[in-house]
């Protein structure tokens, strides 16, 4: 299914984290979470909505604050960074939001545009231009380049959120939900882009769902959030194969859908 | 996560509560102006302020000293002023001045000033009382002014009675003006006069006449003259004649004037106060000077009638009666 | 850390009291990151010069509107009891140190606020709920200077220019009605009016046009960064965002004003 890449080392561990704990008043979302990302590697969480998968994504990109534990990303550790170093690991860091999260008030282009302007100094417009077409073009919506965001469908604008951090040429991509909202065709496409991107890209990712197809298609490894804790850990086979009930019943309840 | 949110806590007090106690000094102080500004304590004692305020401004010659601090009663009519005077001004300032409320327009906040002081009194210090001076108020401006129209009122209801007067004909410059008689009168007076000098031109060419013939021999005339005696007598008489005539024309003269100065004096308002004087004496002396002139004249013409009747000259009317007959007479027989 | 040993905080004072000076905290916090951000290169011209535009271009119609008619009513309510004393002449004058040293800051900033902050408190808080913000934060953007900086430059440079503007428009819409009753022309009416006004009237309002739009752009932005999720949360970010600034802006009105006064 997956071909192996010979400049990557599948070994190295590029996010790891251990007993991390995450509260909101009393509702105690994250309780001593351990998760290893390895080079490479597409590991999906999967979880009921609620529990806190898009909080550990949240907390490896640096945008929460941990109660509790380690979250070592690209060998450094996330919550002792100050704001500058942050934002260099961010550079290698590319986050897919739920609802793409595009900038209204500009153009496609723009939007795939701002980042990179903004992270790279004296960088020429036609190169900024090419390296635009290049990430419109390897998500397939080279025609939308001067369209609005409110223009786009659905799967559009998750493509282009997609794309948008890919501008930026990441190490690390974190998919937040990348289907919901969508239907099943459209789901499709995104989970192949992201298979793309990993195989493209050379790109390890953290793919939060609930999704058990994409869940199926995309995932290297498979994460259970149940409760706070990671329940099982494994491939999709390995955690299907069970006969824990809560994963079951998981499991049961999202065919029938 | 306790700790954390009790230090935010406090931090939110401390923030509170240094922004409300900016606020309350902000609007404290802003109440009442120049606070930083030491400033000496002086009082006064006024029966009536007028409507003055705490924070209203104290003047001295023109410039502001300081505010109106507090005001209270002491006793019946009887209102204690304290006055805040900065002190960089107080050494100008001398214990002895005076104190009045007065106000910054005719329509403006009631002020307090200052003024007066001698030189050598001592500069004004804390707690000293100021004189009071009940000067001159809106209220006093007002008064006057009320004065000033009543005055008003009866200056122009006098000068109607005197224009009604002399409309009416009362007083002498209103008989001066309305009077037809004496206007017939002068008019009767010239008429005469005119009369008078024709009537004496008459006689002078008759004279004339007469004294040519003295020069012929022979004649009445020529005998009479030998007869000096007679001769001065009608010499005088001819010469009073000639003064009679002269006075008459100088009455005329004088009249004419009287009557144009009378005019101007009318036209010219100024001098109207000055004709208002003049009594009814005046006129009635005009009045006798016309009826004197009409005496005088009417004797003239009874001279003139005496002299025609003269027994010395009536031989010399018959002749020239006959003479103008005769060429009366000749004139026909042609 | 379980989850059975957990146990609910011990508030300071009481939950909401609590709260109330949290959130100062938090105002306080938000208003240092703004003083910190404001001097770190780099300086976002593009975004400020296009939120100047935006801030006042887009107020110009509506304070034209509201500054003429401002200046109109308020000589003609004027007008009657100004004429008691027969002192009509002294329309030019009045009306320019009511315009100059109140009104127009005040109807400037109030348009403002109910336009500019809701508009900037609606569109963060958008931003916020649809995670656009968290995005710039993830791609190595710094969402506070581009967002929350520019925003509040913007209207504390703007807002002072429309209160000038509003001025003018305010003392020719007092012009009209001054010109139509006693037929003074436009010379003689300007004339009047700035003689009674100095340069420290016109320096106070400067100051609170300032101050006014800056209060403007911080609450905005501080409702609209803090907007709660949902759709709600940018609707509630956006009516708060004008009541609180409305608010505060009476509140500095009397304070500056007082300050004003020891200058006077």
């Amino acid at each position: 299914m997956k071909t192996a890449k010979p400049n990557i080392n599948y070994d190295e561990i590029v996010i790891d984290i251990k007993g991390l704990y995450k509260s909101f008043g009393s509702n105690h979302v994250l309780q001593g979470v351990d998760l290893q990302v390895h080079q490479g590697e597409n590991v999906v969480v999967l979880g009921r909505s609620g529990t806190g998968k898009s909080v550990l994504i949240k907390i490896i990109s640096g945008l929460l604050y941990p109660d509790q534990g380690k979250v070592n990303v690209l060998g450094q550790e996330v919550p002792d960074l100050d704001e500058y170093a942050l934002r260099d690991l961010r550079r290698q860091i590319g986050f897919s939001f739920q609802n793409s999260a595009l900038y209204d008030s500009m153009t496609v282009g723009e939007n795939l545009a701002f980042p990179l302007k903004r992270n790279t100094r004296h960088l020429s417009s036609s190169k900024l231009r090419k390296s635009v077409e290049a990430v419109l073009e390897a998500v397939g919506l080279s025609q939308t380049l001067h369209q609005l965001p409110s223009e786009l469908s659905g799967g559009q604008r998750k493509r282009i959120g997609i794309a948008r951090t890919l501008i930026m040429q990441p190490k690390i991509m974190l998919y937040d939900e990348p289907t919901a909202g969508l239907d099943p065709i459209t789901s499709t496409d995104i989970n192949n882009l992201i298979n793309e991107v990993q195989q493209r890209y050379s790109t390890s990712a953290i793919i939060i769902t609930h999704d058990l197809t994409c869940a199926k298609t995309t995932g290297d490894k498979i994460a259970m959030l149940l409760n706070g804790n990671f329940v099982k850990q494994g491939s999709f086979q390995d955690v299907f194969n069970t006969e824990d009930p809560v994963i079951h019943s998981f499991y049961d309840y999202n065919f029938i859908q | 996560m306790n700790a954390s949110n009790k230090r935010a806590v406090t931090v939110g007090i401390f923030i509170f509560v240094g922004i409300a106690i900016i606020i309350m000094a902000v609007l404290t102080l802003g109440g009442q102006r120049k606070t930083f500004v030491s400033s000496v304590q002086v009082s006064a004692l006024f029966k009536d302020i007028n409507g003055l305020q705490a924070g209203n401004n104290i003047w001295y010659s023109g410039v502001k000293i300081g505010t109106v601090k507090k005001i209270e009663f002491t006793g019946s009519e009887s209102v204690k002023v304290l006055l805040n005077v900065q002190e960089d001004y107080t050494k100008f300032i001398h214990s002895d001045c005076k104190a009045k409320i007065g106000s910054d327009g005719l329509i403006g906040n009631r002020i307090v000033v200052l003024f007066g002081g001698t030189p050598t009194a001592p500069a004004l210090a804390a707690g000293n009382v100021l004189n009071v001076d009940n000067g001159i108020s809106t209220d006093d401006i007002m008064n006057t002014l009320q004065t000033n129209n009543k005055n008003l009122v009866g200056i122009t209801d006098n000068l109607k009675v005197i224009s009604t007067k002399l409309a009416s004909g009362e007083g002498s410059i209103g008989k001066l003006l309305n009077d037809e008689s004496l206007y017939n009168a002068l008019e009767a007076v010239s008429q005469a006069l005119r009369q008078a000098s024709s009537n004496t031109q008459q006689i002078t060419a008759n004279l004339n006449n007469y004294t040519a013939q003295l020069q012929k021999k022979g004649t009445l005339a020529n005998d009479l003259v030998s007869d000096t005696v007679i001769f001065a007598q009608l010499r005088s008489t001819v010469r009073q004649l000639n003064q009679v005539a002269s006075t008459a024309n100088g009455v005329v003269t004088d009249l004419k004037g009287a009557s144009s100065s009378v005019n101007t004096a009318l036209s010219n308002d100024s001098s109207a106060v000055g004709v208002l004087l003049h009594d009814t004496a005046s006129a009635e002396n005009l009045r006798q000077i016309i009826y004197n002139l009409q005496t005088s004249t009417g004797k003239l013409d009874e001279d003139l009638e005496a002299a025609q009747h003269n027994f010395l000259l009536r031989g010399y009317f018959k002749k020239k009666a006959k003479a103008a007959k005769k060429a009366a007479d000749a004139a026909v027989k042609q | 850390m379980d989850s059975t040993n957990w146990q609910p905080e011990k508030p300071v004072i009481s939950k909401k009291i609590d709260q109330f000076f949290i959130t100062i905290y938090q105002v306080f916090l938000f208003i240092r990151k703004f003083f910190r951000e404001v001097f770190r290169m780099p300086f976002e011209r593009g975004e400020f010069i296009r939120q100047c535009y935006q801030i006042g271009y887009r107020s110009l119609a509506l304070i034209t509107l509201t500054g003429f008619i401002t200046g109109l009513v308020f000589t003609k309510q004027s007008r009657p009891s100004l004429a008691e004393f027969g002192a009509t002449s002294w329309l030019p004058s009045l009306v320019s140190i009511a315009i100059i040293r109140a009104l127009a800051p005040l109807v400037t900033a109030l348009i403002c606020a109910g336009k500019v902050g809701s508009s900037i408190g609606a569109e963060l808080g958008s931003m916020r709920v649809t995670e656009q913000i968290d995005a710039m934060e993830v791609s190595a953007i710094n969402p506070f200077k581009f967002l929350v900086v520019t925003r509040v430059l913007a209207t504390t440079v703007v807002v002072p220019m429309l209160m000038a503007y509003t001025g003018f428009i305010g003392m020719l819409g007092s012009f009209l009605d001054v010109h139509l009753n006693e037929a003074t022309s436009i010379q003689t009416f300007f004339q009047a009016a700035f003689e009674k006004i100095s340069f420290l009237d016109f320096g106070a309002s400067m100051l609170k046009a300032i101050v006014y739009g800056f209060t403007i752009a911080m609450v905005g932005c501080y409702q609209g960064w803090n907007a709660n999720q949902g759709t709600q949360g940018v609707g509630k970010a956006a009516n708060v965002a004008v009541v609180v600034s409305m608010f505060f802006i009476f509140i500095e009105e009397i304070i500056i004003v007082q300050v004003i006064n020891f200058f006077r």
